[in-house]
C-alpha cells in the first residue's frame, strides 16, 4: 500500500481523533479541504519541477505511522540543545513529536503572547489568516497540505506593537520514536507593528527510526517590524526534515534569516516570503555542510508583488564525500513591483569528484524599472591560498578547514544573536577541526582590553 | 656551512625549459642577491624551492639544510626552516592574520617539538614583530593581506618572515612596486633580522633595495641560468651598464 492510501486510511479513521480537539468547525472544514488538496497530490517525484532533485518518493516504503500522544521532553535533550544560552535569559518554547511542552516552557517576559494554536482556533482565530499561505504553494508543495490537514498542534506566537523584544526567543522542534512517524506542528508568529524579535528554531531529534518532520511556521510581521529567524539543523539523523517558513512582509518591515545546516541526513527548507506592502526588505543567508549520507535542498521563493522592496539571498555549501546539496531561488517580480532591487548568490565549495549540487536561479521579472542580479558558483578550493598557507608551516588539513570556515564565516557574521553565532562558528570550528583557532578570537579581544 | 645547495636544475613550465642549469650554493649566516631582467626565471626559482605546484623538475637537486628539498611538501619545507616573502602575497578573506600565523607558528614550533605558545605569549610576540615592520597591531584581527595597500602587503611578509624564524627567507622582489619609504621599512625589518643563523636570498629586478641591504654576494640570472658572481658593486656595475650589457654577452661566465 502506498504511503498516500496508508495517509488517507489513517486520517479518514483517525480524523476525527485528530479534529476532537477542536469544536471549531471551520477548522475541521479547513482540514478536510488541504486533506482533499494533499491526496490529489500526493507524494511529489521528480517530474514535478519544483521537487526535481528532491525525490520523496522513498517514503512509500516507511511504514509510517501517526503519532499524537504528548511526549515528555527529556531535560537531557533540553539541556544539551540550549547549552549554547551559557543562562542568558531566553525565551524557550519546546515543541515534541508536534505537542507543546508547555511544563518545559520557560517564558522570559510577560511582552510576549503564546498560546497554542489550538486555543487560538478557538478563540477565534480565523482560517482565512491561515489559508492566505495556501498562495506560496500552488499545488507545488503537498507537505504544507499535509500539514494543514494533520498538525497535531503548534505555537500561537504575537509581539505586541510597539514592543522591542530584544531577548532571544528559541523554538525546539523535538522528535523521539522508537517506531516511524509523521509529526506536524502548525505555528503562526506575528509580529504587530513597531516591534521586532528574534527567533531561533532549533531542530533535534532522539529517534531511532525513521520520522518525517512536516511543519510549518507561518509568519506575518506588521508595519515597520523586524524579525530574525535563525533555523539549526545538525547533525539529524533518522529525520526526514520538511520545514516549511511562509513570511508575510508589511510595509517598512525587514525579515532576516539564517539557516544552518550541517551533517544531516535529509533537509528540505521551503523558505516563501511576500512583499504585501512597500519599502520591505528580506534577508536570505544560509550555509550547509553535507558529507556523504547528508541531504539538503533550500527552496527559496520571493514575491516582490509591491514596489520599492529588496530582497538579498546569500547561501553558500560545502559538499564532501557523496554529499549532495540542492538550491532554489525563485524570484518574481510583479509588473506594477518598481524600484525592485533582488539579488542572488549560491557559492559551492565542492571537496570531492562525488559530492552533487543542483543550483537553480529562477527569476521571473514583469516590471521594467528594477535591479536584478544572480549567481551560482560550484568550485574547488583556491589553490593559490591553499599554497600560500602552507608555504607558512599550515598543514594541507588545516590550510583547507581555515579556507573553509572562511568561505562561509561571511554569512556566520550576520547572525545577530551573538550565543548562537558564537555556537555555530564553535560548532564549525569542531567540523573543521580549527577549536583551538575558533578560541584564538575570544582571547585575542581579552588580552587587548587588559 | 651549506644551508642551500643547488646543482644543474633544470626546470619546465607549461613545456618550456625556464632553468637551464642552475648552479647555487648559500651558506647559513649569508646575504645573496640575485639580479637578473624580467622574464629570465628568477620568480621560477623561488617558487620551485618554496614547493609551488605546477613546475617540472627536470633534472638536478636542492639539499636544503642537508635534506633533498625536492622531496619535501612545502609545508614541510617551511617547518625545516625555508621561507618565502611572495612577490604578490595573497588575499585571505575570512581568516585574520592572528589566526593564521598562531596556526603557523603553532604547527611550526610542534615540528621542532616546542610547546604550543599560549594566547598571551602568542600575542606578545605577534606585537613585538608588528612593531619591526611598523604595522599597527590592529592588523592582527584583519583579514590576511585583505584591502591591504601594496606596502602594508609586503610588511606583512616581512612580519611573517620574523615571527616564523626561518633558516633561510627568500624574498621574492619583496621591492617590486614600493617607493622609496616603504623600502626602507622592509630593508629595516630584514636587517633586524640577520643573524648568522639565517640565510638570504633577495630576488630583485632593481639594484635599488641593495642600497639598504647590504648583500654578501650578487648573482646575475640570465636565461635560466646564473651567469655572474660578485660582490655588492656587481649590482652598482650593473646598474650603471644595464641589462643590455648581458645581452649582449660581455659579462663573465662563471
Amino acid at each position: 500500500m502506498s504511503l498516500i492510501n496508508k495517509i488517507d486510511e489513517l486520517l479518514h479513521s483517525e480524523f476525527n481523533i485528530l479534529s476532537s480537539s477542536f469544536s471549531n468547525k471551520e477548522i475541521i472544514e479547513f482540514r478536510r479541504n488541504n486533506l482533499e488538496k494533499f491526496l490529489k497530490l500526493g507524494i511529489p517525484t521528480f517530474k514535478n519541477e519544483d521537487w526535481k532533485y528532491t525525490n520523496m518518493t522513498f517514503l512509500n516504503d516507511i511504514p509510517f505511522s501517526f503519532s499524537f500522544e504528548r511526549p515528555q521532553l527529556t531535560q537531557i535533550v533540553a539541556d544539551s540543545v540550549l547549552s549554547f544560552l551559557n543562562g542568558s535569559p531566553s525565551t524557550i518554547l519546546p515543541i515534541f513529536n508536534g505537542k507543546f511542552i508547555e511544563g518545559s516552557a520557560v517564558l522570559a517576559s510577560d511582552n510576549l503572547l503564546v498560546t497554542t494554536i489550538n486555543s487560538a482556533f478557538e478563540n477565534g482565530l480565523s482560517k482565512e489568516a491561515i489559508d492566505d499561505y495556501n498562495k506560496f504553494y500552488n499545488n507545488s508543495n503537498p507537505f504544507i497540505y499535509l500539514n494543514f490537514a494533520m498538525f497535531t498542534e503548534g505555537l500561537y506566537i504575537t509581539v505586541p506593537s510597539n514592543t522591542n523584544f530584544v531577548q532571544p526567543i528559541i523554538i525546539i522542534l523535538g522528535y523521539s520514536s522508537e517506531t516511524p512517524f509523521i509529526s506536524s506542528s502548525f505555528n503562526f508568529i506575528k509580529l504587530e507593528e513597531n516591534s521586532s524579535a528574534n527567533i531561533t528554531v532549533i531542530f533535534v531529534n532522539e529517534s531511532n527510526s525513521k520520522v518525517l518532520g512536516n511543519e510549518t511556521l507561518n509568519i506575518n510581521v506588521g508595519k515597520n517590524s523586524n524579525l530574525e529567524l535563525n533555523i539549526l539543523q545538525t547533525d539529524l539523523k533518522n529525520l526526514i526534515t520538511v520545514n516549511n517558513v511562509n513570511v508575510q512582509l508589511s510595509q517598512n518591515s525587514s525579515f532576516d534569516s539564517n539557516t544552518i545546516t550541517l551533517h544531516s541526513e535529509f533537509v528540505r527548507n521551503n523558505l516563501n516570503i511576500a512583499f504585501e506592502g512597500q519599502y520591505g526588505s528580506v534577508k536570505l543567508n544560509g550555509i550547509y555542510f553535507v558529507d556523504t549520507g547528508n541531504f539538503v535542498d533550500n527552496h527559496t521563493l520571493i514575491m516582490h508583488d509591491n514596489p520599492n522592496c529588496i530582497s538579498d539571498e546569500n547561501f553558500r555549501g560545502i559538499l564532501e564525500g557523496r554529499g549532495k546539496a540542492v538550491f532554489t531561488g525563485k524570484i518574481y517580480v510583479e509588473r506594477d513591483a518598481q524600484k525592485t532591487n533582488a539579488y542572488q548568490s549560491n557559492k559551492n565549495i565542492l571537496l570531492s569528484d562525488e559530492a552533487r549540487i543542483h543550483t537553480r536561479p529562477q527569476l521571473e521579472i514583469y516590471a521594467d524599472d528594477v535591479k536584478c542580479t544572480h549567481g551560482a558558483t560550484a568550485g574547488y578550493l583556491d589553490q593559490d591560498m591553499l599554497f600560500y598557507l602552507k608555504s607558512r608551516g599550515v598543514s594541507h588539513i588545516k590550510a583547507k578547514s581555515l579556507l573553509l570556515n572562511s568561505f562561509v564565516s561571511e554569512n556566520i557574521e550576520k547572525i545577530k544573536f551573538n550565543e548562537l553565532r558564537d555556537f555555530i562558528k564553535q560548532k564549525l570550528a569542531e567540523k573543521l577541526n580549527l577549536q583551538d583557532i575558533f578560541f584564538c578570537d575570544s582571547i585575542l579581544n581579552v588580552s587587548k582590553d587588559s | 656551512m651549506n644551508v642551500l645547495k643547488i646543482e644543474n636544475l633544470k626546470v619546465k613550465v607549461n613545456g618550456n625549459l625556464i632553468l637551464k642549469g642552475l648552479n647555487l650554493s648559500v651558506n647559513l649566516g649569508e646575504i645573496h642577491a640575485i639580479m637578473g631582467p624580467n622574464g629570465t626565471g628568477k620568480s621560477t626559482l623561488a617558487n620551485v624551492l618554496a614547493g609551488k605546484p605546477g613546475y617540472e623538475i627536470i633534472d638536478g637537486s636542492i639539499e636544503f639544510d642537508g635534506k633533498n628539498l625536492l622531496e619535501m611538501e612545502p609545508e614541510e619545507r617551511a617547518r625545516e626552516g625555508l621561507f618565502m616573502a611572495f612577490q604578490y602575497p595573497i588575499e585571505i578573506p575570512g581568516v585574520t592574520n592572528a589566526n593564521f600565523m598562531k596556526t603557523a607558528v603553532n604547527e611550526i614550533r610542534k615540528f621542532r617539538g616546542l610547546e604550543p605558545l599560549d594566547a598571551y605569549d602568542f600575542l606578545q610576540l605577534m606585537r613585538e614583530k608588528a612593531q619591526l615592520v611598523g604595522l599597527d597591531p590592529s592588523f592582527l584581527n584583519r583579514n590576511v593581506n585583505e584591502g591591504f595597500s601594496g606596502g602594508e602587503k609586503k610588511r606583512n611578509e616581512i612580519f611573517q618572515l620574523a615571527l616564523l624564524d626561518p633558516k633561510l627567507a627568500i624574498l621574492d622582489e619583496t621591492d617590486s612596486g614600493l617607493d622609496i619609504d616603504a623600502i626602507k621599512v622592509v630593508a629595516n625589518g630584514v636587517n633586524a633580522l640577520r643573524t648568522e643563523n639565517r640565510s638570504f636570498l633577495i630576488i630583485t629586478h632593481y639594484q635599488r633595495i641593495l642600497n639598504y641591504i647590504v648583500p654578501d654576494f650578487v648573482h646575475i640570472m640570465y636565461d635560466g641560468q646564473i651567469v655572474t658572481t660578485g660582490d655588492k658593486s656587481l649590482a652598482y656595475e650593473l646598474e650603471a651598464k644595464g641589462y643590455d650589457w648581458l645581452k649582449n654577452g660581455n659579462s663573465n661566465k662563471n
